[in-house]
């Protein structure tokens, strides 16, 4: 084992779940994961590691226990290492950088976590990935220039400023953003990403990788993980929320064999909805009508389309829940609300899309 | 004696005699023989209702002739032009007890009528001596002529005829000519001028080679415009004063008659340079020379001396004494709209609570600056919403003054903003009571009413809520490059089964 993967939880996974200073040394291979994975009960950090995605799994699990760090942990942590060293390279898609960068992404898939516990100490290292900040400093001086990607430029190159006509530019650079232009790093970000469901749902965004819908379906029938990605949502708002959901939830209804997940994830977009119903007094159609063209004005036709989504999923009965009409009232809102939907859209719109969510999730399928 | 013409004969016995256009036949000067001197006006004032004389003018003649019997007659001659005009001629001839003929130098043959529409030819010429010989269907006329008489001899000579009735029906008071003895006419035209009349007046000098008019007394011609009823009838009936109308171009009838003959017609009959006066109280046709007319004020003022004022004394230009007067405010109903309010200090705590009823549109526009007495609010807008404090109107650019006041003297808006250096960066404002000093205030300094509204607020930076999922880490993973070793990708095992 490199002497670098001593320090690889303190170095590495800690900062990546608490935040703090991620360092980097040389790639990680296959020989250093399995060194990893052999030691991984005598590395350096682990206490402090196992605290730190507690809380994090504590913000999702009422009672979560401190992950252990298994094998999954480890190849996450290789891979954000390895992505992180490869963003300071200049070519990425020729010889040993090239393979370095396959590699990486082919250890940071994972099968699918097996149990909400498993989710959270996921999203716990991969969360990290987001903020991945690289403090870079150019230097120039009287007789060249030169670039420290995240290191501090050595002492003598600074000296003598004025004589030399020293000049320093600090920037700060995100890593995530830098990564998106090139497709071996893309990749990386992707097989995280799809390692680490939670992640993907709670923050969705249009550069990243599609959100998929069908693996995510089963966390999203989970009531405590379904619960906060809706306040996350929510929390950002229903127009820019169905900027990011519709493509992913009409990409799923052309799935085969994928009749369950696109009916739970039709459900969970009407729970959307619902949510964002209940959270206003009730009106009538015209009051709802005029709130979705104050969503929907200078916005693109996908986010129409959502509010369109919700009134099929009314019409093949996946828009609401079955115990909803032991409230007259409650029921008459949120029949109001999706006639609104239908008068934004446009019944023709509304019926295309009932053929689609019919197809896709299966005619009059209930959730439970 | 005649035979009927038939349609394309080209033989005629009757020299000079040709079928025109229609087959009618005709000759080159038609002839028309009336019995009368009444037959012969009557045709000439007939045809000249009908139409223009003026197509029978150009080569009449008018022949008194005497038959065998030695009857006297009356021979009109002229050009027959057209078949047409011959028609006419005919008809009205006919229609007064005369005939129609047509021919040439002294042979006439009897014009067609209606046995005969083309007309009528001799069946041999007579030799019977006279100067015309005309051919009928029974007999063959000769005649001697006795004298030639002009038209225009006979137009003069016809006394003008009274028209029935006081008034006449179709007289135009537009324009009217008066015509007046000399010794009238400085009366007559002070009359006028008097009244308002618009009048051109001239003297009549009565022709040099008219010896009727040798010796008669001048006479004073005045055009008067749309003269009044009432004048009308005083001067009509007036001594020594005649009114007329105008006739054509160069002739004048009196009022109240009329000339046998249409005048209009045959206009052709007036030299020009000339007036033609047909009167008919005097029963006398008068021709003058065409008068100058001028403005009948130019004839009335007179009575001119050389001495009626002394000679114009020159006044030098002297130095302009200033005269200046203290600007003061005088109350007045004056400033309907309110530009500015001044707020005492004691009342600034209720334009504080004001704020927050405000419009978004008054704290945008309004503007507002820290006098002495107060706080001054200003809005080009209007303030007429601010129930506090002392509202001031806008009197000239820059220059505010109390709602109820103006200021005097009440010089125009520039002179008053240039006198008090009033301007869009300077404004100048008259406090109250009156009396007091304007004071001037730099608008440069004065900041929009909204952005002093709110009062200094820290907003501090809420820290990430940790209640749920939605957020992410704290701190950011900061990444920091650690040393590198010699050969850092010496010997990377990328296949986990290698």
């Amino acid at each position: 084992m490199a002497a670098q993967t001593d320090d690889f939880v303190a170095h590495v996974l800690v900062p990546l779940a608490t935040g703090g200073t991620l360092t980097v040394h040389d790639p990680l291979d296959a020989d250093d994961v399995d060194s990893l994975v052999e030691h991984r009960a005598s590395l350096a950090g682990i206490a402090e590691l196992a605290e730190a995605r507690r809380k994090v799994a504590a913000r999702f699990l009422y009672h979560a226990d401190a992950p252990s760090l298994d094998a999954d942990s480890v190849r996450i942590g290789v891979a954000v290492h390895n992505l992180c060293w490869l963003l300071a390279q200049k070519k990425h898609d020729t010889g040993v950088v090239a393979r370095i960068a396959a590699y990486s992404a082919r250890v940071a898939r994972l099968a699918p976590p097996a149990d909400e516990e498993a989710l959270c100490a996921r999203h716990a290292l991969v969360d990290g990935m987001r903020t991945l900040t690289r403090h870079d400093v150019h230097v120039r001086f009287w007789a060249g220039q030169q670039t420290f990607l995240g290191e501090q430029p050595p002492q003598r190159l600074l000296r003598w400023q004025s004589v030399r006509r020293v000049h320093e530019d600090h920037t700060a650079v995100k890593l995530l953003d830098e990564t998106l232009g090139v497709p071996s790093l893309r990749a990386i970000v992707a097989a995280l990403l799809a390692s680490s469901p939670l992640t993907h749902l709670l923050f969705p965004r249009p550069e990243l990788p599609p959100l998929d819908l069908q693996r995510a379906a089963r966390w999203l029938a989970t009531p405590k993980i379904a619960r906060v990605v809706a306040d996350t949502w929510l929390a950002r708002g229903l127009p820019a929320v169905e900027a990011d959901v519709v493509e992913p939830l009409i990409a799923v209804y052309n799935v085969e064999r994928a009749k369950d997940e696109a009916a739970i994830a039709t459900s969970f977009h009407s729970h959307l909805h619902l949510l964002d119903v209940l959270a206003r007094p009730a009106r009538d159609i015209e009051g709802h009508l005029q709130i979705l063209r104050g969503y929907t004005k200078g916005m693109t036709r996908a986010v129409t389309d959502g509010f369109g989504l919700h009134a099929a999923a009314e019409r093949v009965g996946l828009g609401r829940p079955a115990d909803l009409g032991l409230d007259a009232a409650l029921e008459r809102n949120v029949s109001a609300y999706a006639d609104a939907c239908t008068e934004l859209v446009g019944n023709r719109r509304v019926l295309e899309l009932v053929g689609l969510v019919s197809r896709g999730a299966g005619a009059h399928a209930r959730v439970a | 004696m005649l035979d009927p013409v038939a349609l394309h004969q080209t033989r005629f016995n009757v020299p000079g005699l040709l079928p025109d256009g229609r087959g009618v036949l005709l000759g080159k000067q038609g002839a028309l023989s009336f019995p009368s001197v009444d037959a012969l006006v009557g045709f000439f004032r007939i045809f000249g209702e009908e139409a223009s004389l003026d197509e029978l003018l150009p080569k009449l003649r008018i022949e008194e002739v005497r038959g065998q019997a030695g009857a006297r007659q009356f021979l009109v001659l002229f050009a027959a032009a057209s078949s047409y005009l011959t028609d006419r001629a005919s008809r009205i001839a006919v229609l007064l007890g005369g005939l129609g003929y047509t021919g040439a130098g002294k042979h006439f043959v009897r014009y067609r009528d209606a046995r005969s529409p083309l007309g009528y030819d001799a069946r041999a010429l007579s030799s019977e001596p006279g100067d015309f010989l005309l051919y009928d269907e029974r007999f063959t006329l000769a005649l001697t002529r006795v004298r030639e008489v002009s038209f225009a001899q006979l137009v003069l000579r016809l006394s003008p005829r009274a028209l029935p009735g006081h008034r006449d029906p179709a007289l135009d008071r537009g324009r009217l000519w008066l015509l007046a003895r000399e010794g009238l006419a400085r009366s007559l035209l002070s009359y006028l001028w008097r009244n308002h009349v618009a009048a051109f007046a001239g003297t009549l000098e009565p022709t040099a080679g008219g010896a009727a008019f040798v010796g008669r007394p001048r006479w004073l011609l005045v055009r008067v415009e749309e003269l009044p009823e009432r004048i009308l009838q005083l001067v009509t009936d007036l001594p020594g004063v005649e009114v007329y109308q105008q006739v054509g171009e160069r002739a004048l009838v009196q009022v109240g008659w009329r000339h046998p003959i249409r005048l209009e017609s045959c206009a052709s009959i007036f030299e020009p340079d000339h007036l033609y006066v047909f009167s008919g109280t005097r029963d006398a046709a008068e021709v003058f020379d065409q008068p100058a007319l001028v403005p009948a004020q130019g004839l009335v003022e007179r009575g001119f001396q050389l001495d009626e004022r002394a000679l114009p004394v020159g006044q030098a230009q002297a130095a302009l004494k200033q005269i200046s007067v203290p600007l003061r405010l005088a109350p007045s109903e004056v400033g309907a709209k309110v530009t500015a309010v001044l707020v005492p200090w004691a009342r600034v705590a209720w334009l504080r609570k004001l704020v927050y009823a405000a419009p978004q549109r008054l704290l945008q526009s309004a503007k507002v600056m820290a006098l002495t007495d107060g706080l001054l609010v200003v809005a080009d807008d209007g303030l007429s919403a601010m129930p506090v404090g002392q509202p001031f109107w806008r009197a000239a650019p820059g220059v505010l003054l109390p709602v109820g006041y103006r200021i005097e003297p009440a010089v125009s808006e520039a002179v008053l903003s240039e006198h008090l250096g009033a301007s869009a960066s300077r404004l100048v404002l008259f406090p109250l009571p009156a009396g007091r000093a304007p004071v001037g205030i730099d608008a440069t300094g004065m900041v929009p009413l909204g952005r002093t509204a709110l009062d200094a607020l820290e907003v501090p930076t809420e820290p990430a809520s940790l209640a749920l999922g939605i957020a992410g880490l704290a701190d950011p993973v900061r990444v920091q490059h650690g040393k590198q070793g010699l050969f850092p990708l010496w010997g990377f095992r990328s296949d986990e089964s290698e």
